[in-house]
């Protein structure tokens, strides 16, 4: 095996890909495995999203969070997306730090 | 790595203060039923002020995600004035006028008027001697300001 000087770090996966990929699953949940959403109402003009994914590793939260919000739009409409306060994309160790499941 | 560690490994984003401002709302009211009044206010004043911020912000246009730092100190350059709840209120009427929103709904100011003779950042200083009904009044205004967040934020 060959000695690199330099580390080459993976490329994350596209955000269309995962954009794409939970819209389809918040259109047709599929009975186990990746990703979890948990849809929370706190009040009937509020929503609390959550998304377990492993495919969140590399990516920064705030660009979990734009991906989240547009999927949610593109399968619910903007009415609904509007009323978005918290899309918090984990993973599933970070989803059992925080206590979300 | 420490428990601060791992909390300041990211930005503070909007969102988490609205997660932080329902999960410190559901903690006072565990701990007015263990009766422990003066930290049940503690705990609840600290949520009633994470909701005024996040409805200023996003009045201003933040999205979930963003983080908190440049909305914090566009609104309130003044360290002094981050925890100051009439401040916060004040911050929100202008920003919603600002915008050409609705005036907020009438029982605001006056529970914000409320909220801000009982509450101060400086009161874990204190050992406290909060009654029942003190917990319980207080609880109730900002489970109203929590309630009624989508309508002060749109």
């Amino acid at each position: 095996m060959p000695i690199r000087e330099k580390l080459e770090k993976a490329e994350a996966p596209q955000e269309a890909t995962l954009r794409a990929d939970l819209k389809a699953e918040l259109e047709s949940p599929k009975e186990s495995g990746e990703p979890e959403i948990i849809i929370e109402r706190p009040n009937p003009f509020t929503t609390h999203l959550y998304v377990i994914w492993s495919k969140w590793q590399d990516l920064e939260q705030m660009v979990r969070s734009r991906i989240i919000l547009d999927a949610y739009a593109d399968a619910r409409g903007q009415v609904e997306s509007d009323k978005v306060t918290v899309a918090m994309g984990v993973t599933p160790d970070e989803a059992a730090r925080m206590g979300i499941k | 790595m420490g428990y601060r560690a791992i909390l300041e490994a990211n930005a503070e984003t909007v969102q988490d203060l609205e997660l932080s401002a329902w999960r410190r709302l559901g903690e006072a009211i565990a701990l007015c039923r263990e009766r422990k009044y003066h930290t049940a206010i503690y705990l609840a004043g600290l949520s009633a002020e994470m909701y005024l911020k996040t409805a200023c912000f996003t009045v201003d246009g933040a999205k979930p995600g963003d983080p908190i730092w440049p909305h914090l100190a566009k609104s309130a350059p003044n360290p002094k004035l981050r925890h100051n709840l009439w401040f916060w209120c004040q911050q929100l009427i202008v920003l919603r006028r600002h915008y050409g929103l609705a005036s907020v709904p009438s029982r605001f100011r006056r529970l914000i008027v409320e909220v801000y003779m009982d509450w101060f950042n400086e009161m874990r200083y204190r050992p406290g001697s909060a009654t029942e009904s003190d917990a319980d009044q207080f609880v109730i205004r900002v489970e109203w300001l929590a309630n009624n967040h989508a309508a002060l934020r749109r």
